[in-house]
């Protein structure tokens, strides 16, 4: 298989509602990472398009319908859906693509216009449900967060602040994060614990907010990269992995996330790195609320079952600490446009390898990073490790 | 291999009813708009251009589809369009009869890529391609800035 | 470079500027209807839950006992065997205490859910379902709880059936 790297990204600004349609979207995040690339679109031989539910749209066939604005039309093109786990899952349908040796140049183009589902996008979630088993139960999606969050929260005995640490350290972090929706320089642990209770544990400020948002990434061959001498802004795909568990998440400990610990071996394993924690430098693990963030870690191995917390607690995954940790500010500060995350998960591991993250540069040289996102009812997990 | 057991009396099995709710609301987008002001405001028809390869779309669209570079001119459409194909439509969405057929076609205007699929306000004995037909705008106090502002297409 | 971007692509839009108008949108709803099949497995569940009884397969690939029931194991992936009765009874796996009902509006008193592993099938095979007579300071993981059926007349083959799991009362094991 060849070697295949990331050397130009893009995003939008992550907001509650933008005004462009999804296909303006898309074409504004496409552009500019063909811009940043300086590579042009007769030169791309695939484009890859990531984006949830057409539920969220309203458009039906959304693949489809976006396909001209992600820079498509009379191309290889597909559409591919995870879930949360879009925004990793559709690089690495990129990289299946290079590797293979069947395109040079892939553009992978994810967008979400969630706004446009009235009068939220929480109506059409209610759709993941079983419809005989959850359904007619008139289920919150929220309540299957607070159900997660409790049932890892009791196994380790895991007190609320250090769950609710994760959500001022990545709403801080977002404040260097030009596209930012929740930034917030001043949030205080006092603001979190104290905020509007949800579905217990779950409170408002451990939540993510829906948000409009488009993101794009341009993948290249060894060939290519060389050719073109992109080295400088070149980060590579060392490792890829992807696992789905059932959905009868209700058979499940939810404690523990197996499905993304498959993943990850799967990708650590083509990386050869066997002592994660060492060998990686930083991580962008998927934090749609802020419990996720440690649940994730765990997941992927880099920190002991139950023992997450303990990392955030002592300011190790802090941007400037031993082994940051969602240093883009991640879903919880930048926004979750759920597929459109490609921009802070694939696209910050690019910027920060590339010296490109600006004021959120981590100030230890970096190297390897590894990113990870998470959808549907609890079962897919999709990793991703680069490096330079 | 299949299942090892299975119901033979239809009657046995149950069906769970449902619907699929939502509501939307499109925003017409940044290039959309620009025509559905023009369109409300001025009863015209704007399509945009590409600065690189000089294709002009209608409707605009925000990038050029084939340069993937921003289209930045705006070009009114001529006064008339062609019919391109028509279609006389004798069932309602659901499958309902209709009262009286509905003709709609697509008409394409010289010089711009793509057109419009809307009614085609002709006898359906009279419906066919090729017939010259200019857009027939709804008075200015009816028009809200979408699609339907235009009635149809007429000769 | 990236880094040296200052404008990012996007208009931010708020709720007041659609709804007065002041950019053009369209609004539009799908009326879209279903009749789900409920199959082989769903079918006979929901028969034995208009009876009052709870019903899972077993495998005898890894041999577990799978509840709700399903006529393929996706472990073993292969069909399931036999049909076999569960309890009524259970232990609560998690739960939550949700101060939003259904259609995320605020609620003063809050809903008890969560999900209960039932007692005769494989361990952690479970069921999501409402907690009731029990206050939230009561409800705990580990809680031993069993089903409130409605009465037979009314029920009509559906997990609504039972009502909710309230604590499992003494000399009830």
């Amino acid at each position: 298989m060849r070697k295949v790297a990331v050397v130009g990204a893009g995003m939008t600004l992550f907001r509650r509602r933008l005004q462009e349609t999804g296909k303006e979207l898309s074409f504004e995040a496409a552009r500019m990472a063909l811009d940043q690339a300086g590579i042009e679109i007769n030169e791309v031989d695939a484009v890859i398009h990531g984006t949830a539910p057409d539920a969220f749209d309203g458009v039906h066939m959304k693949g489809e319908y976006l396909a001209d604005g992600s820079g498509g039309a009379r191309k290889r093109y597909m559409r591919v859906f995870t879930g949360g786990g879009t925004g990793v899952f559709s690089a690495i349908a990129g990289w299946w693509h290079v590797a293979s040796g069947l395109a040079d140049v892939a553009l992978v183009v994810n967008e979400e216009k969630m706004s446009s589902c009235q009068p939220h996008p929480q109506s059409v979630f209610a759709y993941i449900w079983d419809p005989i088993l959850d359904r007619p139960l008139k289920p919150n999606l929220v309540w299957i967060f607070a159900m997660e969050m409790n049932r890892y929260m009791t196994v380790h005995k895991i007190p609320y602040e250090d769950i609710a640490r994760v959500a001022v350290k990545n709403k801080r972090n977002a404040v260097g994060h030009p596209c930012a929706q929740l930034a917030d320089a001043n949030i205080t642990l006092d603001d979190v614990v104290n905020s509007e209770m949800m579905a217990w544990p779950v409170r408002r400020l451990d939540i993510s907010p829906p948000s409009d948002g488009a993101a794009a990434v341009v993948l290249a061959s060894e060939d290519v990269v060389r050719k073109r001498k992109m080295k400088e802004h070149a980060a590579w795909i060392k490792g890829v992995g992807w696992c789905i568990d059932s959905t009868m998440w209700t058979d499940r400990d939810l404690y523990f996330p197996e499905y993304v610990a498959r993943a990850a071996n799967m990708a650590y394993r083509q990386a050869k790195i066997d002592d994660p924690r060492k060998q990686i430098d930083f991580a962008e693990p998927y934090d749609p609320f802020d419990y996720k963030e440690l649940h994730h870690l765990e997941g992927l191995g880099l920190a002991d079952k139950g023992k997450a917390g303990l990392m955030t607690r002592e300011g190790v995954t802090e941007r400037d600490g031993d082994f940051p940790v969602c240093p883009s500010g991640g879903l919880m500060g930048v926004g979750n446009p759920i597929a459109a995350t490609l921009g802070i998960k694939i696209g910050e591991l690019y910027w920060q390898l590339t010296g490109q993250s600006g004021k959120r540069q981590i100030p230890n040289e970096v190297r390897t990073g590894v990113c990870q996102a998470w959808g549907d009812l609890m079962q897919f997990g999709s990793v991703m490790v680069m490096g330079t | 291999m299949t299942f090892l057991e299975r119901t033979t009396d239809v009657r046995r099995f149950r069906h769970w009813p449902g619907h699929i709710e939502a509501d939307y609301i499109y925003t017409s987008g940044i290039a959309g708009e620009t025509f559905f002001r023009e369109l409300r405001e001025n009863g015209r028809i704007l399509g945009a251009r590409c600065p690189q390869c000089g294709t002009q779309w209608l409707p605009p669209k925000l990038f050029c589809e084939t340069c993937f570079r921003e289209t930045t001119d705006w070009v009114e459409a001529p006064a008339t369009g062609q019919v391109e194909a028509v279609s006389v439509v004798h069932v309602d969405a659901k499958g309902k009869p209709l009262d009286s057929p509905e003709v709609w076609a697509l008409i394409r205007f010289a010089g711009f890529k793509g057109g419009f699929v809307h009614r085609l306000l002709v006898d359906p004995r009279k419906a066919r391609a090729g017939l010259r037909v200019h857009p027939i705008v709804k008075p200015r106090s009816e028009r809200v800035g979408a699609i339907t502002d235009i009635v149809g297409f007429g000769p | 470079m990236t880094s040296r971007i200052t404008k990012w692509p996007g208009v931010e839009l708020g709720r007041k500027e659609i709804e007065t108008g002041k950019v053009t949108s369209v609004r539009y709803r799908p009326d879209a209807k279903f009749a789900w099949s409920a199959g082989e497995a769903m079918s006979r569940f929901l028969a034995e839950l208009q009876e009052g009884r709870m019903i899972a397969r077993t495998c005898n690939g890894c041999e577990r006992v799978l509840f709700p029931p399903r006529m393929f194991c996706e472990e073993c992936f292969r069909p399931t065997d036999a049909w076999v009765y569960v309890r009524d009874t259970g232990t609560i796996e998690t739960y939550s205490i949700s101060y939003l009902d259904t259609d995320a509006r605020r609620i003063t008193e809050p809903i008890l859910v969560g999900v209960v592993s039932v007692d005769g099938a494989s361990p952690k095979m479970g069921v999501m379902h409402y907690f009731g007579e029990m206050t939230k300071d009561e409800v705990r993981i580990g809680m031993r709880v069993k089903a409130k059926w409605k009465p037979r007349e009314e029920r009509v083959g559906s997990v609504l059936d039972i009502e909710y799991f309230r604590p499992l009362r003494e000399g009830e094991g």
